[in-house]
């Protein structure tokens, strides 16, 4: 039993250093990897408690790498977006400037009914309300009225979404009268609207 | 970005940890049954078999902290009856154990080393042995 104690008490303060190291965002919204992370690691855990037999360090060395691994995809995501997509997947538009995509829905085994549930916890009514409904990466559904302005982030930490920046209506010309002598590299984000409002924020230097 | 260093050394120090003691089982275990496979199987080895128990205890601090008890405790358990059935002068039941031993063993040289029956194939609890 005093076996059992101490293992549950050194897994207790390990889980809670993993937790603490991995940041506040593990236990708010949970995207696909950072849930695969959480599971592992209480799954991992749990062994050594239950069964005196299966020495502490099957527990320890799973979740030091599970958890450094997991710093370490989520730090190459915030400078690859290309890896950002493929590991998180991107957001889906359901309606897109009032119009339904059905095929998001049915490429996202979304029913009619659950996308109505959706809306109305997002306090819509009537779906005629909606200029923008989209799916996140985390599941989420997030849905803009006619009166929201909706941004679109051309460059993230450095590096340019041409995806969005096509989608806008836009191209690189485009970008660099807008960026005028500022380099993309220096530019911790810009987003920019339908309209072509843009917003820029610099690196910041030493981070 | 001092997180992602610590990540990254946490990441390094593992896969290490993990090598080291791949290769000092593996290596350990294999000297063990190089040991046990040149001592006859007669009753009159028991010297060697006691000295080939040591040398196994003395190993078994280094990667004990990774093995699953319950094998520690099964490839033990046929050191004893080695050990018993010498002293007992019982050949039969010596030939038989230390064969066992040795399954255990490999059993366990496989478990604990990097490849594809450790890691693809169903793990065999030495109980069934």
């Amino acid at each position: 039993m005093s076996s059992i104690f101490f293992r549950t008490v050194i897994i207790f303060f390990l889980l809670s250093a993993a937790m603490k190291f991995m940041g506040k965002r593990e236990i708010g919204e949970l995207e696909v990897g950072e849930l695969i992370t959480t599971l592992l690691v209480s799954e991992v855990c749990s062994i050594p408690i239950d069964d005196p037999d299966i020495p502490l360090m099957n527990a320890v060395i799973p979740v030091l790498f599970i958890v450094s691994v997991e710093i370490i995809i989520s730090h190459l995501k915030n400078k690859s977006q290309k890896l950002k997509r493929i590991v998180d997947g991107r957001p889906t538009f359901i309606i897109k400037n009032g119009k339904l995509e059905q095929s998001a829905l049915r490429n996202n085994r979304i029913s009619v009914e659950e996308f109505f549930t959706a809306l109305r916890q997002n306090g819509i009514g009537k779906i005629n309300e909606v200029q923008h409904c989209i799916l996140e990466p985390n599941g989420k559904i997030s849905v803009l009225r006619y009166d929201t302005e909706l941004s679109y982030i051309i460059i993230s930490d450095g590096e340019i979404n041409l995806n969005n920046l096509r989608s806008l209506g836009f191209d690189e010309k485009w970008l660099l009268k807008k960026l005028g002598n500022l380099s993309a590299e220096k530019v911790f984000m810009m987003t920019s609207n339908a309209d072509g409002t843009v917003y820029i924020i610099r690196k910041e230097e030493n981070i | 970005m001092k997180t992602v260093i610590v990540s990254y050394i946490i990441l390094g120090v593992v896969i290490l940890l993990v090598v080291i003691n791949s290769i000092v089982i593996s290596n350990s275990i294999d000297t063990i049954l190089e040991k046990l496979r040149g001592i006859p199987g007669a009753s009159s080895a028991k010297e060697e078999y006691q000295r080939a128990f040591d040398d196994y205890m003395a190993a078994q601090r280094f990667f004990g902290i990774t093995v699953s008890h319950d094998d520690l405790t099964n490839i033990e358990g046929e050191f004893y009856e080695i050990i018993g059935a010498a002293e007992a002068g019982d050949d039969e039941s010596l030939i038989i154990a230390k064969n066992r031993l040795i399954g255990a063993l490999t059993h366990l040289r496989r478990l604990c080393g990097i490849n594809a029956d450790s890691i693809l194939y169903k793990n065999i609890n030495l109980i069934d042995l």
